[in-house]
C-alpha cells in the first residue's frame, strides 16, 4: 500500500537565513551567518510503510557517510541526528490510521516545531546550535503546507 | 642551501646513533682485552673514561639534528604535484565566487581564496605570529589552545604564507575572520578601511606626532596621524586581530583586504576540519555564502578536495 508519492521540495537558502549584522565604526559591517552545511537545500514529507511512520526528511549541502543516531523526544516523535554534525536529517512521526489510506499525525505541527526548539536549546553549546538550527526551523515553517498531503490529517 | 642543511643534519643524526652504539660497545667491552697499546684499545679506554658525558652529548646531538632535519625537510614530488592540483581547484572556485575576476586585469593576490586547517596543537609558531616575546602563544594561551594554519592558497603568489590564527574553545576570542568563522560557521566583514595609499609613519615621525597629540597640538600632520591611527584601530577591532599585526602589514606594503568572508569547512564525516577564507582588496567582492552559486561552487570544491585527500 503506497500512500504518498512525495518529492523533494527545494528551499531557497537565502530566504532561510537572516545574518546578524553588527555595525562598526565608519561603515564597517560584520555579518554573522550560519555554516552552509547547516542550511537545508530541500525538504520532503512521506509515509514510510516499512516503519509505519510519517517521515520528514531534510537534504543538506553535504551528506554524512557515517551512520546516524536517533534521539527520541517523545513516544510519538523521533529525530535522526548526524553523529558528528548534530544536524537533524529525519523526523519520524507516529501516525494513526483513520481508514484504508487516510492517516492522522499523532502530534501537532506545532509540537514538531517545539521539538526542534527543544533539541536546539538542549545540552552544551546551546547558542551555537540554536543559531545553526534556525534555517531548518525556517524551512519547516515555510514548507509545512506542502509537506503533508491531503490524506494526512494534521493537528494545527 | 636548505636541501644541503637537511641532508647534513640527516647524516649527522645517523652518525650520532652510530656513536651511541660505539659508546655502548665500549662500556660493555672486556677491559682485560684492551690492555695492549693498539690505537683501538686507546680509543676504547678514552671512550670508557668519558662515557656518561659522551652518552648525554650524543643523545642531545641526535635530538637536535633530528629537529633540524624535520625543520628543513622539503616536499616530496608527489606532494608538490598534489599542491598544484589543489591550487588549481581553488583557482576554479575563485573564478566562480568572485564574479568578473577573470576578465579584469587585477593582480591575483587582490582576490584570494585561502584554506586553513585546524590543529588542536601548534608547538612551533613562526616568529611573526608570536603574541609575545616571552610566551609565543599569548597570555593564558597554550600550544594546545587550537590553531588555524594556512594549508593552501589560490594563485601563484603569496604561497609562502605562514599565517596562524588562534581559535580557542571560547568562540569570542577566535582570532581573525578565520577564527570567528571556525566558531560561528560563517563570518563576514565588509567596508574595511582602505590602506592602499596609506603612508606608514616612520618611528621618529610616529613619536613626534604622538607627543604633539598629547600636548593637544593641532596641525595637518597630527590630524593625518590621528586619522591613520583610528583607521588602524577600526581595522584591527573589526577583524579581531591586533593593532600591531595591521601596522606590520601596512609597513611591509602588503595589501589589507577590505572585504573578508570566512566559512567553516567540514571533512567527509561531517566534523569541522578548517576554514575557507575569501578576501578581496579591490571592488570585486565574494558573493554571499547563502547564494546558490556559492553553495554549488562550495560543494564542488569540498568534494574535489576530499577526493584528492587534501581534506581528510
Amino acid at each position: 500500500m503506497k500512500i504518498i508519492d512525495s518529492k523533494w521540495i527545494k528551499v531557497e537558502p537565502s530566504e532561510l537565513v537572516n545574518d546578524v549584522i553588527e555595525e562598526k565604526r565608519n561603515g564597517v559591517q560584520i555579518h554573522i551567518g550560519v555554516s552552509p552545511y547547516n542550511i537545508p537545500s530541500a525538504i520532503r514529507g512521506s509515509y514510510d510503510e516499512a516503519i509505519q511512520k510519517f517521515v520528514i526528511a531534510f537534504q543538506y549541502l553535504d551528506t554524512e557517510t557515517k551512520e546516524k543516531t536517533k534521539a527520541s523526544l517523545s513516544n510519538n516523535l523521533t529525530l535522526e541526528i548526524g553523529i558528528h554534525s548534530g544536524r537533524i536529517y529525519r523526523v519520524l512521526i507516529d501516525v494513526i490510521k483513520l481508514g484504508v489510506e487516510d492517516l492522522r499525525l499523532s502530534v501537532s505541527v506545532d509540537q514538531i516545531d517545539d521539538a526542534f526548539r527543544e533539541f536546539s536549546e538542549h545540552g552544551a553549546r546551546r547558542d551555537t546550535r540554536s543559531r545553526s538550527m534556525a534555517p531548518l526551523r525556517a524551512a519547516f515553517k515555510q514548507k509545512r503546507g506542502k509537506l503533508f498531503p491531503e490524506n494526512v490529517t494534521t493537528q494545527d | 642551501m636548505r636541501a644541503f642543511i637537511n641532508w647534513a643534519s640527516w647524516v649527522l643524526e645517523y652518525l650520532s646513533i652510530i656513536f651511541l652504539a660505539w659508546i655502548g660497545w665500549c662500556l660493555d667491552f672486556d677491559i682485560k682485552e684492551a690492555e695492549s697499546a693498539s690505537l683501538l684499545s686507546k680509543a676504547i679506554l678514552e671512550t670508557r673514561a668519558a662515557g656518561p658525558i659522551l652518552v648525554i652529548a650524543a643523545a642531545i646531538s641526535n635530538f637536535l639534528f633530528r629537529f633540524l632535519s624535520w625543520r628543513t625537510q622539503t616536499k616530496h614530488t608527489a606532494q608538490i604535484a598534489l599542491d598544484r592540483i589543489s591550487t588549481e581547484v581553488l583557482d576554479d572556485f575563485r573564478k566562480k565566487v568572485f564574479p568578473g575576476v577573470g576578465s579584469m586585469k587585477e593582480p591575483v593576490h587582490h582576490n584570494r581564496v585561502t584554506l586553513f586547517k585546524h590543529f588542536s596543537t601548534a608547538v612551533f609558531l613562526p616568529r611573526h605570529a608570536w603574541k609575545s616575546t616571552l610566551w609565543p602563544w599569548g597570555f593564558w594561551r597554550w600550544p594546545w589552545s587550537g590553531w588555524l594554519v594556512v594549508s593552501m592558497r589560490s594563485g601563484h603568489v603569496t604561497q609562502t604564507a605562514t599565517a596562524i590564527f588562534l581559535c580557542p574553545d571560547d568562540p569570542e576570542n577566535g582570532e581573525g575572520v578565520a577564527g570567528q568563522a571556525w566558531s560561528r560557521g560563517a563570518y563576514r566583514v565588509t567596508g574595511l578601511p582602505n590602506f592602499e595609499y596609506a603612508e606608514y609613519p616612520r618611528y621618529a615621525r610616529w613619536w613626534m606626532c604622538w607627543c604633539m597629540e598629547l600636548m593637544k597640538f593641532e596641525n595637518s600632520k597630527v590630524i593625518a596621524f590621528r586619522d591613520f591611527k583610528e583607521r588602524v584601530t577600526n581595522y584591527a577591532d573589526s577583524t579581531n586581530t591586533s593593532w600591531y599585526c595591521v601596522l606590520k602589514r601596512i609597513r611591509s606594503k602588503k595589501s589589507c583586504p577590505n572585504d573578508i568572508l570566512g566559512v567553516m569547512i567540514e571533512n567527509s564525516k561531517g566534523e569541522p576540519w578548517g576554514v575557507l577564507v575569501m578576501d578581496s582588496s579591490n571592488s570585486i567582492h565574494c558573493i554571499d555564502s547563502n547564494d546558490s552559486k556559492f553553495r554549488s561552487a562550495f560543494t564542488t570544491l569540498t568534494r574535489k578536495l576530499r577526493n584528492m585527500g587534501a581534506i581528510d
